[in-house]
């Protein structure tokens, strides 16, 4: 699938130049992007052609990682805001480097409610043995699975979580209807001590979903407070007033950024909070255990050490700082900020001659990368070294 | 009985397939015709066929800046700025997908505006204003209201995405939007050391700009993140006249910040002549530590009076932290600004039933 980066880089410009010959003469220059591509897979389970949308991390082509999947239903309709959430998510280290695949409805003859609902069963079959089987022997996917469904598609992802949990790690539902079947088919798994799935399920307000999925809800929520244990992950959100149509805009993105809540940088407010977490050790047996669910570095981050750092060195607990980035710089040598934390540390702790050896790595790195603040660093490094000579002298 | 609940919502979402094809045109109207790829369907039209030949050579030379990592959509300029804080470490960039070149395989192109290149007398430099359209907007005469979006490099995106969903579904009005990059290279810069500064420039050059080129309405919302958030209320504090809706995602709230919003809404002059027709939408994550507990003085604040003719919200994102509300709170800010007043709609209810 890689043909190198000679072509993408090549019809990549053709079709910038295009957009931009196309644009009229007031018009600004288009903002284009390439949003994913699309594969036709042919399905003997339902005997027809089937469109998959699959959306690839930006280093994907780079890497030879294997990455979660995020699963997206009615992907005609949601597979764009699912791959948007998705990107703006991975930019802020929320959840980790994942591949979209949406599954959009057959649109004529219209096939959702034969999918969703009257043979929900086959279309699990499919999505099991023909879509898996696509993605593991096209792209590097890994084994954790997330489902997105809105109204009809949720109820289904509801279903799956009754009837075939096994297929995926994470259910994210918009507006689901929870009826009696798959209700009684959740209720059997719940006791199961290791039921480690996330469910995450919305609705908005009475007048737009109806009496009757409130009330199924209730009884949902009921059982998840009487009969889940902790294994499960489970959250119910109410969103109001916003339309029935409109629940997955911020179920997909909040849905995404709950069920990865194991992903999630570790922050402190202050150096107390740390300490009551139990301190470097247990960010240490935090990422190694995030690391193997969702086969990421177990190394900690290095903006993870920067905001560390930075809190401590507010706090005044400078050596704190400097054990941590004494080690630390070693492990990320091009991370300037960990570096210019090192050389405050030091500062502080009154070693000048450590600190200007530090922050001589700051102005090495920043003219390295052309960093719009060189000047400001290098004005810095100025004043370290007379600094430095004045207590010489 | 609920295979036709789901019948009845299968129908509708069908519908909403066609609308989208309809209303955004690229995305969903690729669906049916897949075999041929983009490129192929570029070639039916000649004068795609010209520009391509035109700009087949120039294409070699661009090839090369790919090479040097120009980037040649420079949505941001600001992609060679490494950051001090964990805020500027986001680059501004599009989360754009790698391009696969496979035979079975179609790229999906979505257009997202259009960049306006600008000159700012004020800064005297050249800047990118993003700017999307409505749908409608070649073939009609309307005038729209104008959403300003700051730190337009990151969110003018999902912005336009979370405006076409509401748009679609009619929870808000077809409206032009507007992404304003940064001007300093440091956010403390723009929004707080030299806000004045950049607030003339979104007056005089940004407003001007967009109301002298495009047909719009007076009424304006301006949306911003974080320190965004605190100039976006600064501007809210300081009897704005040009703004009507003020969105803030994760602003940080002091309790000085917050005796400052009480004793100006306190002012019996703001709440006659300021506030009606105001709308003031404000979240913050649980992460927000320092902001948490001000924000819930200041929802009791705002709910014990003193601000009947505004109208505003204050929400906790259980889910998110400071670096992700944006996303959700574009959304919600632009449903809430616009959601039609109860009376209104109990009566609609009503008529309804």
């Amino acid at each position: 699938m890689n043909n190198g980066k000679f072509f993408s880089g090549f019809s990549f410009s053709i079709f910038l130049l295009i957009t931009s010959c196309m644009a009229q003469a007031l018009e600004g220059e288009t903002i284009s992007k390439i949003l994913a591509s699309q594969y036709t897979l042919h399905s003997d389970i339902l005997d027809e052609d089937r469109q998959l949308l699959i959306r690839l991390p930006s280093q994907y082509l780079e890497s030879d990682k294997y990455y979660p999947v995020i699963y997206v239903l009615d992907a005609e309709t949601w597979f764009e805001h699912a791959a948007n959430s998705s990107a703006f998510l991975q930019r802020n280290n929320r959840i980790p480097e994942n591949i979209v695949v949406g599954i959009p409805n057959r649109i004529n003859p219209p096939s959702r409610g034969r999918d969703m609902a009257e043979q929900a069963d086959t279309f699990s079959q499919f999505i099991e043995q023909e879509v898996f089987e696509f993605m593991r022997n096209n792209f590097r996917t890994g084994e954790h699975r997330t489902l997105i469904g809105h109204s009809a598609s949720a109820t289904y992802v509801m279903r799956v979580l009754a009837t075939r949990p096994e297929l995926f790690d994470n259910y994210i539902a918009a507006s689901p209807w929870v009826n009696v079947d798959i209700f009684e088919g959740i209720a059997e798994h719940l006791s199961a001590v290791n039921f480690e799935k996330s469910v995450y399920f919305t609705l908005t307000n009475i007048a737009e979903e109806g009496e009757e999925l409130h009330l199924r809800k209730d009884n949902l929520v009921e059982l998840f407070e009487s009969s889940a244990s902790t294994s499960l992950n489970w959250r119910y959100d109410f969103i109001a007033d916003i339309s029935h149509f409109t629940t997955p805009y911020p179920t997909i993105f909040e849905g995404l950024a709950f069920s990865f809540y194991d992903y999630t940088p570790t922050r402190f407010a202050n150096t107390d909070s740390y300490l009551d977490f139990g301190g470097l050790k247990e960010i240490e047996n935090y990422y190694a255990q995030r690391s193997r669910k969702y086969s990421v570095s177990s190394v900690i981050p290095d903006h993870t050490l920067v905001a560390l750092t930075t809190m401590f060195i507010g706090d005044k607990q400078l050596i704190m700082a400097k054990d941590i980035l004494e080690e630390y710089v070693a492990v990320y040598p091009e991370n300037l900020n960990l570096h210019r934390n090192l050389s405050i540390a030091y500062t502080a702790l009154n070693q000048p001659n450590k600190s200007l050896a530090a922050y001589e790595q700051v102005v090495a790195i920043a003219t390295a990368q052309r960093n719009i603040y060189l000047a400001r660093y290098e004005a810095r490094l100025v004043e370290l070294r007379a600094q430095l000579v004045q207590t010489h002298e | 009985m609920a295979i036709e609940e789901l019948k009845k919502h299968c129908n509708s979402i069908e519908l909403d397939a066609a609308e989208i094809a309809r209303y955004r045109g690229k995305f969903a109207a690729q669906l049916p015709s897949q075999r041929r790829s983009i490129f192929a369907r570029w070639f039916d039209n000649r004068a795609v066929v010209g520009a391509v030949v035109l700009t087949a050579m120039i294409t070699f030379t661009l090839t090369s800046f790919i090479y040097l990592k120009i980037d040649l959509v420079n949505l941001e300029g600001v992609s060679t700025k490494l950051a001090e804080n964990e805020e500027q470490r986001q680059l501004g960039q599009l989360d754009q997908a790698p391009l696969e070149m496979s035979d079975s395989s179609t790229p999906m192109l979505i257009n997202i505006g259009q960049a306006y290149t600008v000159y700012s007398e004020l800064y005297q430099t050249e800047l990118n204003l993003f700017v999307q359209l409505p749908v409608n907007y070649q073939r009609s005469n309307s005038s729209y209201e104008v959403i300003y979006i700051t730190d337009g490099e990151f969110h003018f995106g999902h912005a336009v995405y979370a405006s076409s969903i509401l748009q679609l579904r009619d929870l808000m009005p077809e409206s032009i939007i507007v992404g304003i990059p940064l001007l300093s290279p440091s956010r403390n810069s723009d929004f707080d050391v030299q806000s004045d500064k950049f607030n003339q420039f979104i007056s005089e050059e940004v407003i001007e700009f967009i109301d002298g080129n495009f047909r719009t309405l007076a009424r304006r919302t301006i949306f911003g993140h974080s320190q965004g958030a605190n100039f976006v209320l600064n501007l809210f504090l300081e009897n704005d006249a040009q703004f009507d809706a003020y969105i803030l995602a994760s602003p940080r709230i002091s309790e000085s910040t917050r005796l400052r919003m009480q004793s100006y809404l306190e002012q019996a002059e703001v709440q006659v002549s300021y506030l009606p027709g105001k709308s003031l939408y404000i979240t913050y994550a649980e992460q927000d530590q320092e902001s948490t507990n001000v924000m819930q003085e200041l929802g009791k604040m705002l709910a014990e009076g003193g601000a009947e003719n505004l109208r505003w919200q204050t929400i906790l994102l259980p889910n998110l932290t400071h670096m992700t509300t944006p996303y959700a709170t574009i959304y919600s800010g632009l449903a809430f600004i616009n959601k039609q007043d109860d009376d209104f709609k109990i009566q609609i209810e009503g008529l309804i039933r």
